[in-house]
């Protein structure tokens, strides 16, 4: 499990968040609401058909499926993979130009405009929950009137990941600091979380042991992908000890 | 052999030689013109398809996720790789006083500053914003950062920098007194360009002892900064957390396969230059010989190499290493695997072992033999990896496009145009260290 | 007093040796000739020691860039710290390859700075005559004064075997 030093932010003095995800794969039925909740949300362009054929098409959030016995007696696992956030993430220092580095939120944050589309963090991640812009992005009228004025939309030739909805994050922060008060647990909730039918994913503070994220890590059915790398990932995946 | 033959003949002397080399660079007869054209033709035709990638999006090359890195890579590594040629043979064989490197050390120098700056270029076309490459530079600027000085990738800046500049250095400074011999017979425009890049040479003791101290030292540097080189291009994969690219060996391995590709390079290169300016009393069977057992001696290093990497992959049985490997060892990628075999162990086997199979045309059989199986390890060591990732659900294929083919072939166009053009230029053999050794016509 | 150059023309290298000596004893400086040729002398020692210090040169450059280069990397690293996969600001692990790629760029320009310094191409010219040099053999240049001194050089090189001995004044 990833211990954090508590971090403050040195104006404030208040605690930095430490944004974490749980998603509880006993819950997830694999029906992608997340996968749409996700692309719409931070103007994820569609590559099309026969681009997708070639391997480009871009989901910032996947579900991977497992598939486990013989058919006909077969049980499908569904596991929702999206940036994984962490902590020594092996996409960071790669990179010439610090178009992706550890935010004190323990974000793994993308600057899409310092990238010069080397693709060597899209090559070393694990996951591989990078993608690339092959081309600059195009949306058939009138989807391009439903673009999110919230998310840049990023031109031909970068890379670019799941955010953990960093705009989301900032409208919860700047609503809290209008509302003069703490940001409370819940009040962010990233597309794919909101969206989730079965309430799978959980998204919070894993820095304030009272958060719902922190208590689903430390619930006991709480495990990390590849943990073995040591990449120390801020998203956990729940799941009933077989 | 024409090199014991010369015993008996009288030496030709300095002037002889001098003038015989000088006169190589005159005149150009038709066949190579048309073979300035036909690479000159395939060079543009490179060029419009990276212009046709950058105007229209990278998507057109067949580079893909999970195969983020493709073609461009493999050709850097590849030509970053044959460009040690130069320094093994030069300085190596200049630091341990092997006379006969002395009509072999300046192709082999061309060899590696055209080679460089062939496989320079090959980042610039890989990434995805090429004028913004300048962004990897350290200068003060407006986005008010600095580069990150732990990406490999600004390693292999500073290493491939201070590697071409070492030898281009190493390829001036003793082509310095050959220019002074050339402006002395020149007269005119000729002469003062050709007086101009020989710094004002006047062939004192001086000027002798400096350059003499000067190439010694430059040797041993040169060396030290070529293994670096290759070995931070190594650092490049070893540094990842993929499977089977994070190796502690990889540095020495990949430095292994650049020296022996690099040989191969040569023997081309001084093959074509031997039959296609006449040298052959210069460049005589006894330096192909001589390179070819070096050849041989890589290919049995290179094999020791390859073979440990494998049999400890196996060997240890981790899952995503194991899947790296099948793919790289069956079906059609497994093909190519059996192919490198062949071509960079079984064919300078035979060829070169066998001494009596051993004689010019098939060192040079061995070499393009090598050349293509160097340019599939590349292929192999880049490819497979990144199509198996750890998930995999997330693996893929690659197939490149018209564009990487297209660039690829204009890269040995490339190679080939610059040499034309060099050996127009340059005495191709250097004249003031000419060797006693080679017999009156 | 004028200087006066004179030009010795010798059919190799040996005979420029005697010649060397016969001066030396004469008590003309090694300082005071050149020897040019077309090929490098190759004689060990060389006729004409020059003293060099481009080893030291190189091994002082290379520090220098070396060890300022890597100073400027942890400065810079330090002036925006970025956090990347959990590694520290600054480390000697991150920093080492650069630290010898830099370090052997200063030994390279070192190298060539002192080459182009000690072989009189860059800096301060003499102003010495440049003989025009045979195909073969060597022409063995003495800096001489006029009168007697001119003679007697003159002499010792026509005895020591020179093909040809003619005098130059500076260029």
């Amino acid at each position: 499990m990833a211990e954090q030093a508590e971090q403050r932010d040195p104006r404030s003095e208040q605690r930095v968040p430490q944004w974490a995800m749980a998603i509880d794969l006993d819950r997830c039925t694999g029906c992608e609401a997340c996968v749409v909740a996700c692309a719409s949300e931070n103007n994820v362009p569609t590559a099309g058909e026969e681009e997708a054929a070639r391997g480009r098409a871009k989901h910032w959030i996947r579900v991977d499926r497992y598939y486990e016995g013989e058919f006909p007696d077969i049980r499908v696992k569904f596991r929702p993979v999206l940036c994984q956030q962490c902590d020594s993430a092996p996409c960071e220092p790669v990179c010439p130009v610090y178009a992706t580095y550890q935010n004190a939120e323990g974000l793994n944050v993308q600057v899409y405009n310092r990238c010069i589309g080397t693709r060597y963090c899209a090559a070393n991640c694990p996951y591989t929950v990078r993608f690339f812009n092959w081309f600059t992005p195009e949306w058939a009228e009138p989807l391009g009137l439903q673009l999110n004025p919230d998310v840049s939309v990023r031109p031909g030739g970068v890379a670019e990941k799941c955010t953990f909805c960093a705009q989301r994050i900032k409208r919860a922060k700047l609503d809290a600091a209008e509302e003069e008060r703490e940001l409370a647990d819940g009040d962010v909730q990233p597309a794919c979380v909101s969206s989730c039918p079965a309430e799978a994913m959980v998204f919070g503070d894993m820095g304030d042991g009272d958060s719902k994220v922190s208590k689903a890590i430390a619930s006991g059915r709480s495990g990390q992908l590849l943990a073995d790398l040591g990449t120390r990932p801020r998203v956990f995946y729940l799941e009933k000890a077989d | 052999m024409s090199a014991h033959s010369s015993a008996q003949t009288p030496a030709r002397s300095f002037s002889q030689v001098r003038n015989e080399l000088l006169d190589r660079m005159e005149g150009f007869s038709p066949a190579y013109v048309a073979a300035v054209a036909a690479c000159a033709a395939v060079v543009a035709w490179a060029l419009f398809a990276w212009g046709y990638q950058i105007a229209f999006g990278i998507g057109h090359a067949g580079i893909r996720r999970p195969v983020y890195w493709g073609f461009y890579i493999v050709n850097f590594v590849f030509w970053i790789g044959i460009s040690h040629a130069g320094t093994l043979i030069s300085a190596i064989l200049r630091l341990t006083g092997a006379g006969w490197r002395k009509p072999v050390t300046r192709a082999a120098e061309a060899i590696t500053v055209f080679c460089l700056m062939i496989g320079a270029l090959f980042p610039l076309i890989h990434i995805g914003r090429t004028a913004y490459f300048y962004w990897m530079l350290p200068y003060p600027n407006d986005r008010l950062l600095w580069p990150n000085f732990r990406s490999p990738l600004v390693w292999d800046l500073t290493a491939i920098m201070t590697y071409l500049t070492g030898s281009v250095i190493y390829l001036y400074l003793p082509l310095v007194p050959d220019l002074a011999e050339i402006a002395d017979r020149s007269t005119g425009r000729k002469r003062r360009i050709y007086r101009a890049l020989s710094l004002g040479w006047t062939g004192s003791d001086r000027q002798w002892q400096a350059l003499e101290r000067a190439m010694k030292l430059m040797a041993a540097m040169i060396l030290a900064i070529a293994v670096s080189v290759h070995s931070v291009v190594a650092y490049d994969f070893a540094m990842s957390v993929a499977p089977t690219w994070h190796s502690t060996i990889f540095a020495p391995y990949f430095v292994v396969g650049a020296i022996f590709s690099g040989i191969a390079a040569l023997v081309l290169v001084m093959a074509a230059l031997r039959k296609a300016m006449r040298l052959q009393d210069y460049l005589r069977e006894s330096h192909f010989a001589n390179l070819s057992k070096l050849l041989l001696l890589m290919s049995l290093v290179w094999l020791y190499f390859t073979f440990s990497e494998h049999l400890t992959t196996w060997y240890g049985n981790f899952p995503r290493e194991i899947n790296v490997l099948n793919v790289r060892e069956h079906g059609f990628y497994g093909l190519l695997f059996w192919t490198m075999v062949v071509c960079n162990f079984v064919i300078p086997l035979v060829l070169i072992g066998i001494s009596r199979l051993r004689c010019i045309p098939t060192i040079v059989v061995s070499s393009v033999a090598v050349l293509v199986g160097m340019w599939l390890e590349r292929f192999l060591i880049v490819v497979p990896t990144l199509s198996t990732p750890p998930l995999p659900s997330a693996w893929g294929t690659y197939m490149p496009s018209w564009i990487e083919l297209s660039i690829t072939a204009g890269t040995f166009a490339a190679m080939a145009l610059l040499y034309l053009l060099f050996v127009k230029a340059f005495p191709i053999i250097a004249i003031w260290e000419y060797d006693e050794g080679i017999p009156a016509r | 007093m004028t200087k006066e150059y004179l030009h010795a023309e010798f059919g190799s290298a040996e005979a420029a040796a005697g010649a060397i000596e016969s001066l030396c004893g004469a008590g003309v400086s090694k300082s005071a000739m050149e020897l040019y040729s077309r090929r490098p002398v190759e004689t060990h020692p060389p006729l004409l020691p020059r003293p060099s210090r481009m080893s030291l040169g190189a091994v002082l450059s290379a520090v220098a860039v070396g060890s300022g280069a890597t100073g400027l990397v942890f400065w810079m690293q330090l002036d925006y710290p970025l956090a990347t996969g959990g590694m520290p600001i600054t480390s000697g692990w991150a920093t080492a390859v650069l630290t010898f790629e830099t370090t052997m760029a200063g030994a390279v320009l070192g190298t060539v700075l002192m080459m182009l310094w000690e072989s009189g191409l860059v800096g301060p010219k003499s102003g010495a005559p440049v003989p025009r040099l045979p195909d073969r053999g060597v022409v063995l240049q003495v800096v001489c004064g006029d009168g007697a001194e001119r003679d007697l050089v003159k002499g010792r090189l026509a005895d020591a075997g020179a093909a040809k001995v003619y005098s130059a004044k500076a260029g």
